[in-house]
């Protein structure tokens, strides 16, 4: 081949590769969980109705939204506010239902998605790096991942894009199905799975359906009664076979370990009683399963007891009675140890991968905070809630592989 | 001086000019068929055996009569007729719906007198008995100096829809059709000035009403929000109707052929107050949208009842504005409601339709009444004006709004056994067309049977 023949080739090619379009930013759910970039949402709301919602921000109404993402615009999905101890006029949390308007209608496969506000935690980190462990250790965790949120052209902040667990895609993703009857469980008094007696409105104060709502009373909540008292009232030996049938022990014991490894005060052994999960009765008779939530407050404390309130409550105090249980309890202690300390092939001098999460949540929210509008914290105690993320996750594993080895 | 005051003050002077006019003896006679079925037309009294009298007898000045009902006459110049009006319903529905309606039910109680003052004026005053909230129907006066110009003032039902105009106990079934009842404004406060030509040829009727029926509940807004737009709620309303053939004695059984056109104008406040859907017996089906503006009503409707027989078919279109409701303050499509039906009755037994009320042989009386079958179709859609090309959703702001339609048959049998009670049975089948927005979510077709009581005197 001439130098002339190769020359035209190359210009050739060239000029074809040029011409060729670049491929675009991917429009799938991968990508907009992607915990590596900085998203940009942008949400149309009839003006009236955004002055509405911040004004009456307690309230769950429903309005219609427009979602931009990606190049992608998902209209008449329908926006709410959302949260707990979290609801702000300010910097409301939302939920934005796609299939409210549209029943059939999917975006990117999803039917909801939450947008946490994050003024809770002022790391910005803590939500991501537990839902990330958790999922490191085998639960069912929704993916978490960080964007600027406009509404209506004007920034709102950074947000937390979270996989709603009310989601048929999630469950599908996570558990195989999704035609069991999932419910949120709301904090109502401070309770220890102890048993409420035979009236199933004691157990509906606590347990809302999520999915299959329209289902008899009856259908929905005397399994709740049937698992707290059979929790509560079967005989030791019979414990592991009978509780075991209602509810998934393992994934129980497995969510308890790792949130007391994330330190979580707030979850299934929590400091004021159960709370932030999810129960999900699986179509048939196969056991149920327990899904964590809401992990904003997790990694408060290195030291934080690795055993907190497992004696408190029930359900916890009398599956860990059961050896097998037990050591699973401790192995999955050590295991979020391990993930926490784990070097993913980095050399050991190098950041953990939990050291790792950390950076890369604070290298991309830190610039979009600093013109965040509706932010409740300043920008040092941003700096300081990282720096603090930061010491728990190194001494973490420590504490926790000191506390197995003391249990053993 | 508001609108109210000025309909009180138009009655008050309509009253007062009866009570100096002059007056003729006369006999209230039923309306027009297929008409109000509640307004009554004034005709000469033929007197006993149909030929006036030679000799004019000897009456008293005040007396109470009974003929169809009691009657109460002072002199010539007053009348005082006494109406009772009661139905009684025992239902069943399959499936049973989402609002679980009552099986018993007591739809009609009514009290009511109506009469003249001279020849001149007419009045009407009724009271439903089972509307505690604002049981006034009928209240009004009606002036009418010649036939082809009258004015009537008060509460009354404003001039739209054949079958809205009919009375509740001269319906052919025992609901009225969904659309009618959705879309038709029904009794409001006005005035209104109307007439005919002999063997109504041509009436009209155009009147200016509160808007009652478009009227908004005020809902207050948050404090810091600006008060949505609050816009005049006066409804205009006129309606036409002809019988072009009633005078060519060509057209044999043809003749009471009666077309009408109808429409009315109005304003709907700002806010989700757009049309709310409802099936056969009120349950939801189509949730308001938001809207603002104009909200118009057209209709058009034909009936001729010959012999035995009777047809109707009527088409209503309401829709709304949504000025400024879209994602970014923008206007969106009007928001659309269409019905039509085509309903027949036919008297089985024999008696000519207008009849049918007065049986030839009533029960006790050698016979067993009359009795009369009847059918209706329905088709009631809701929807976008216009077609933006966007995909359809039930979102109250949506540009392209996801419609519904209830397609809805209803078939009966009406049995008169003596004067004033009729029994009626029917069968209605509704199939809606979105099984998400039914009386019963996930369920598409539903059966209702009714069986009605009525007396009405």
């Amino acid at each position: 081949m001439t130098a002339a023949r190769r020359w035209t080739r190359t210009v050739l090619v060239g000029t074809l590769l040029a011409l060729c379009p670049a491929p675009g930013p991917a429009q799938t759910a991968d990508a907009l969980f992607d915990p590596d970039a900085l998203h940009e949402v942008r949400l149309r709301v009839n003006s009236r109705d955004w002055t509405r919602l911040q004004l009456t921000y307690l309230e769950n109404t429903h309005y219609p939204c427009e979602l931009l993402w990606n190049g992608l615009r998902i209209p008449n999905a329908a926006l709410r506010s959302r949260g707990a101890f979290t609801r702000s006029a300010l910097k409301p949390g939302l939920r934005i239902d796609f299939t409210r308007y549209m029943p059939d209608r999917r975006f990117l496969g999803l039917s909801t998605l939450v947008l946490d506000n994050l003024v809770q935690d002022p790391s910005t980190a803590r939500e991501a790096l537990a839902m990330r462990l958790f999922a490191r250790l085998g639960l069912p965790a929704p993916r978490v991942s960080h964007t600027r949120l406009y509404v209506n052209g004007r920034y709102l902040g950074v947000y937390a894009i979270v996989e709603s667990i009310e989601d048929t895609a999630f469950l599908e993703r996570t558990l195989g199905e999704h035609d069991g009857v999932l419910y949120e469980y709301h904090w109502a008094d401070e309770w220890w799975f102890d048993y409420l007696g035979p009236d199933l409105n004691a157990y509906a104060t606590r347990f809302e359906p999520r999915t299959r709502q329209s289902d008899p009373f009856e259908d929905l909540y005397a399994p709740i009664e049937q698992l707290v008292r059979t929790v509560n009232e079967a005989p030791d030996d019979a414990f592991e076979s009978s509780a075991g049938a209602l509810i998934q022990l393992d994934a129980v014991v497995t969510q308890a370990a790792a949130e007391n490894a994330a330190s979580d005060i707030d979850g299934l052994a929590g400091a004021w009683g159960v709370n932030n999960f999810y129960l999900y009765r699986r179509a048939g008779s196969r056991p149920a399963v327990t899904i964590p939530w809401d992990k904003d407050t997790t990694f408060s404390d290195a030291d934080f007891p690795a055993t907190y309130n497992l004696e408190r409550e029930v359900l916890l105090r009398r599956a860990l009675q059961v050896h097998r249980l037990r050591e699973l309890y401790l192995d999955t202690l050590l295991a979020a140890a391990d993930a926490l300390s784990a070097r993913d092939g980095i050399p050991p001098e190098g950041p953990t991968w939990a050291e790792r999460e950390i950076e890369k949540v604070y290298g991309l929210v830190r610039d979009a905070l600093l013109d965040d509008p509706g932010r409740p914290y300043t920008m040092d105690e941003f700096e300081a809630g990282i720096e603090q993320l930061r010491e728990v996750v190194r001494a973490r594993p420590d504490s926790l592989r000191r506390e197995v080895a003391r249990l053993r | 001086m508001s609108r109210r005051t000025m309909v009180r003050t138009a009655c008050a002077w309509l009253w007062s000019t009866s009570l100096v006019s002059g007056s003729v003896a006369q006999t209230l006679v039923p309306g027009a068929a297929g008409t109000t079925g509640e307004q009554f037309e004034l005709q000469q009294d033929p007197g006993p055996g149909g030929q006036a009298p030679t000799v004019p007898p000897e009456k008293p000045s005040v007396r109470l009569v009974f003929d169809d009902h009691p009657e109460l006459r002072v002199g010539d110049a007053i009348r005082v007729e006494f109406r009772l009006k009661l139905q009684g319903d025992v239902r069943s529905f399959s499936p049973a719906p989402a609002s679980e309606p009552d099986e018993f039910d007591v739809p009609l109680a009514r009290v009511g007198i109506e009469g003249r003052v001279t020849r001149y004026v007419e009045y009407e005053v009724a009271y439903e008995l089972t509307d505690s909230q604002d049981g006034w129907r009928s209240v009004f006066v009606n002036l009418r100096p010649i036939d082809l110009f009258q004015v009537q003032g008060g509460h009354f039902k404003v001039p739209f829809s054949r079958e809205r105009l009919t009375g509740p106990t001269n319906l052919d079934f025992t609901q009225r059709a969904a659309g009618v009842r959705l879309v038709a404004p029904g009794y409001d406060t006005g005035l209104m000035a109307h007439g005919r030509l002999d063997k109504r040829l041509l009436t009209y009727a155009v009147g200016v009403f509160e808007g009652t029926a478009d009227e908004t509940e005020p809902r207050p807004e948050p404090p810091g929000l600006t008060p949505l737009q609050d816009n005049p709620e006066q409804l205009v309303a006129w309606r036409v109707t002809a019988r072009p053939v009633v005078r060519l004695q060509a057209a044999g059984w043809l003749r009471p052929l009666e077309f009408g056109v109808n429409g009315t104008h109005s304003q709907v406040d700002e806010g989700r107050y757009g049309w709310q859907g409802e099936a056969a017996f009120g349950d939801e089906i189509f949730d308001s949208l938001y809207v603002n503006g104009r909200r118009t009503r057209l209709g058009v409707d034909a009936s001729i009842e010959s012999g035995p027989v009777h047809l109707q078919a009527e088409w209503l279109r309401g829709r709304d504005e949504r000025r400024g409701q879209g994602m970014e303050s923008d206007n969106l499509p009007e928001v659309e409601v269409r019905d039509w039906y085509v309903s027949g009755t036919v008297v089985l037994t024999g008696e000519a339709r207008s009849d049918v009320e007065r049986p030839a042989r009533p029960l006790f009386g050698g016979g067993a009444g009359s009795l009369e079958a009847a059918v209706r179709f329905e088709r009631l859609s809701f929807g976008s004006a216009a077609d933006t090309g966007e995909p359809p959703s039930t979102s109250p702001r949506s540009a392209n709004v996801l419609g519904n339609l209830d397609t809805i048959w209803t078939v009966g049998l009406n049995w008169y056994p003596v004067r004033h009670v009729r029994m009626q049975v029917d069968a209605v089948h509704e199939r809606f067309d979105d099984p998400l927005r039914t009386p019963l979510a996930g369920h598409d077709t539903f059966w209702s049977w009714v069986v009605r009581l009525q007396f009405a005197l």
